[in-house]
Order: C-alpha cells, then sequence, then structure tokens
C-alpha cells in the first residue's frame, strides 16, 4: 500500500485508513497558475499565439470521428473470407453494397461540389486571395463561440484573414495553426465590424452579442435615421476587411428613453452551423 | 506496467473520452445545453477514486477544455481546480447521498458553473453578460438540467467501468 494512502495514529501507532484530502497549499498554487494564466490572457493575449497550434494537437481526436466509416467500409472485406460456402450469393450482396457506398459518396460529392461552386461564384475581389477552407467543429462557448477550420500547410493565410460564406461575412482568423485556424465569430461578444448601411449610408461599428443573438449597432445617435430590414456592409474602415461585404440586417430599431443612443438590432446573414466549407480573403495590403 | 500506472491510464482515458464527446459528437444547436462530460467524469473520479485523480489531472483538462472551447485561458482550469477539491473535500457525505439528492446538488452546481461564463472579464459589453439575458438563463437552466440528469447514467457507467477495469 502506498504510504499516502493512510496516516498513522499518535497514539497508538495504528493505520488510519481514510484517504487525505488534496492539501489546500497545491489548490492555492494551482489556482495562482490559473489566475496568472487568465491575466496574461487578458492583457497580453497570450493564448490566441498557441490555440492555432494546439488545434493541430487535438486534430486526430477529431479523426477519430472517421473511424467508425472506416470500420463499416471494412466489414465487406472482412466477411469475405469466412464466408467461401455461400460465395456468389455474398458477392452479389457485397457488389449491391459496394454500389451504395459509391451512390452515397457521389451524392456527398455532388453536394460538395454544388456548394463549392456556389461559394467560388460569390469571390467579387481578386480570385488569386482566396482559398477554400473546411469546418472542422464549434465551440459550445455561447458568448465566444469560435469555430475551427481545416486549413492547407503552408497556406499563406493570416491572422485578421475574413471568412466568407456564399452570403457573406462570418468572421476573422484570430489564431493560426499548421493545419487549423480558429475564427473568432461575428457573434463573438468581442467582434466589433466596422459597417455602413444600404441605404442612409451610416458608418457605425457592429458588435456581437453571443451565438443566437442578434448583433448591435453601437453608439448611434436619436437623430440617425435608420430603416428596417436596410443591409449592412462592411465599410473597409481600418482596413480589416474588405468594403461591401454583407454582414446583415437590421432587424429592430428602439429609442429607448433611459439610454443616449440608439438600440439597432442585426441579424447576421449567416449562421455558421449549417455551412461545410468557407471561402478565407487574404487582403494583399496587410 | 505497475497497477497504479495502469489504473491512472485507465481513468486518463475516460477522461479524454469525455473531451472527445465534449468537443465533436453534439450537433452545433445543442453546444450551448449539452453537458460537459468531461466535469461529469472529473467529478465521478474524484468521488470513487479521490486519491488516484488529483489537482493536475483538474488543472490540465481544464486548460484543455479552454483550448479547445476558446475561453479565456485558465477559466475552466480555475473551476475544475475548485470543483475537484470541493469534491474531494466533502465526498464522504456526497458519495452516500441517494441518487436524486446527488443530481440535484449538481443542478446548482453546474448552473452556477454555467454563470461564470457570463462574467465580462475582458469589459467588453456591459449589458450582455449579466442574469437580464434571458436567452443564457435558459440555457444556463436547460444546461444544469440536462447535466444532472446525465449523472445517474455517467455513474453507473463510470461505476461498472471501475469495477471491471480499475482493480485496487
Amino acid at each position: 500500500m502506498r504510504r499516502r494512502e493512510h496516516k498513522v495514529s499518535y497514539l497508538s501507532s495504528e493505520a488510519i485508513f481514510a484517504i487525505p484530502a488534496m492539501k489546500p497549499s497545491r489548490v492555492i498554487l494551482s489556482l495562482l497558475v490559473c489566475v496568472s494564466l487568465i491575466l496574461s490572457d487578458i492583457f497580453y493575449e497570450s493564448s490566441f499565439k498557441i490555440r492555432g497550434y494546439a488545434q493541430d494537437l487535438f486534430m486526430p481526436i477529431g479523426a477519430i470521428v472517421n473511424i467508425p466509416a472506416d470500420i463499416i467500409i471494412s466489414i465487406p472485406d472482412s466477411l469475405k473470407t469466412r464466408s467461401q460456402l455461400k460465395l456468389s450469393l455474398e458477392r452479389a450482396e457485397e457488389e449491391n453494397k459496394k454500389l451504395k457506398v459509391i451512390n452515397q459518396f457521389l451524392h456527398k460529392v455532388s453536394k460538395e461540389n454544388e456548394e463549392l461552386n456556389t461559394l467560388w461564384s460569390s469571390a467579387r475581389l481578386n480570385l488569386d486571395n482566396y482559398s477554400f477552407v473546411r469546418k472542422r467543429s464549434i465551440s459550445s462557448s455561447e458568448y465566444q463561440p469560435l469555430l475551427i477550420v481545416d486549413v492547407a500547410f503552408n497556406s499563406n493565410l493570416g491572422i485578421n484573414d475574413a471568412l466568407l460564406s456564399s452570403s457573406g461575412l462570418i468572421g476573422k482568423i484570430v489564431s493560426l495553426g499548421l493545419f487549423s485556424a480558429e475564427i473568432m465569430l461575428l457573434h463573438d461578444v468581442r467582434s466589433s465590424i466596422p459597417v455602413v448601411t444600404e441605404i442612409s449610408k451610416l458608418h457605425a461599428n457592429v458588435r456581437g452579442s453571443g451565438i443566437g443573438r442578434p448583433g448591435s449597432i453601437e453608439y448611434i445617435k436619436k437623430t440617425a435615421s435608420y430603416e428596417l430590414g436596410e443591409k449592412v456592409y462592411t465599410s473597409g474602415i481600418a482596413g480589416l476587411f474588405p468594403e461591401g461585404i454583407l454582414v446583415g440586417e437590421i432587424t429592430s430599431i428602439e429609442d429607448l428613453a433611459d439610454s443616449e443612443f440608439l438600440n439597432v438590432e442585426v441579424s447576421f446573414v449567416q449562421s455558421p452551423f449549417n455551412q461545410d466549407f468557407y471561402l478565407v480573403y487574404t487582403d494583399e495590403k496587410r | 506496467m505497475k497497477r497504479d500506472k495502469k489504473n491512472q491510464l485507465l481513468i486518463f482515458l475516460t477522461l479524454f473520452i469525455a473531451l472527445y464527446v465534449d468537443s465533436y459528437l453534439f450537433p452545433s444547436e445543442y453546444l450551448s445545453t449539452k453537458p460537459t462530460f468531461v466535469l461529469l467524469t472529473l467529478i465521478y473520479w474524484n468521488m470513487a477514486l479521490p486519491d488516484r485523480v488529483g489537482i493536475t489531472a483538474a488543472l490540465s483538462f481544464g486548460i484543455f477544455v479552454d483550448l479547445i472551447e476558446g475561453t479565456l485561458l485558465g477559466l475552466h482550469g480555475i473551476l475544475f481546480v475548485l470543483i475537484t477539491y470541493v469534491c474531494q473535500r466533502f465526498f464522504y457525505q456526497f458519495r452516500v447521498s441517494p441518487l436524486w439528492q446527488q443530481s440535484f446538488i449538481l443542478f446548482f452546481l453546474f448552473f452556477l458553473y454555467k454563470q461564470v461564463f457570463a462574467l465580462d472579464f475582458i469589459n467588453i459589453n456591459q449589458d450582455l453578460t449579466n442574469l437580464s439575458d434571458r436567452t443564457f438563463l435558459k440555457n444556463s437552466f436547460l444546461y444544469a438540467l440536462f447535466s444532472s440528469l446525465t449523472w445517474p447514467l455517467i455513474l453507473l457507467l463510470l461505476r461498472y467501468y471501475r469495477r471491471r477495469w480499475v482493480k485496487n
């Protein structure tokens, strides 16, 4: 028995078989480590430097998703050796299975092609600056959702590159690894996009409010004349995103008596949930 | 391989599987209300074998979750360490209580756990991160409910696993 699993009584010298609670000093040390990590992340954004590489490390875990499919595909081969007596029957069945699997794959490939074509036709700027990425996962954080995408090794993507769908802007790259990139979505509360509205031509910033919630246009004077249903585009100011990419549309304008500013809500054009492929636009000027 | 190391490995295997389930298996629509399996698993091992799972495991898996989820680095770490400490401190009392009572306690624990993520650490938008966000409150309630309902399942599953594989 290990020594730390029991204490010895001072009175009788007998073993006391009680599991000791963890030492408070170790708990305090761990808490201090966590607090220092939090502070370094808040003040120096230290996590953004390592998150992309961390996602590369977790990639094999994601690859496990494919194992069940691989096993199913290998079943016909393993059965073939066992069932020589019913060879002809099984051959037919196997062919049938193969055809079904091929059909499924063809259907999938054609759907993916269709999606890629739609995406590509939406590219309006210099086509050489675009590259395709594929969605890997989305984090469950409600206020700070992150989209993880697979990127090609040695791709020329950079931090702050815009992620686009066929409908409009999705977010920007905040961390890059060798095979992964983390995207800060427009829905993220940290996200603030310079925009211009379609009809009133007013410049403003759209801030995210969390996944499943509309964004809001910040610090708008009550005299501003927004219209419901008005489209909101990137303004290109600050050089973060190219100009004229659709961000969303205005769904609500409220003039609250106790507020200094107008309360304008923007419904984002694209949910990150229902798409597998995206375009990344790399701005050469940056 | 020594028995201790084998046990440790088997325990970490369950934690990694839970991490995998958390990160990749759920449809995107349910991400904000799905239970945190890695935390449930960590709580179970703290109850069942408190001398085998310690602060280091809690801290490491907390940081893993931070890296995967994109939350502030160290936030899950701090929560996992605190929950591990509380679990180890009170595991004698918790372990002997009936399953429904355990689930009831975990409901409140998970509800409070979720509220931490509504805190505005970097002063972004003061209007959003408070209890007036009804969507967040509703999601927190559902999250705590699903987590507490999942607890008996996790407990029975891991108990079977422990008795079958993790030998003392």
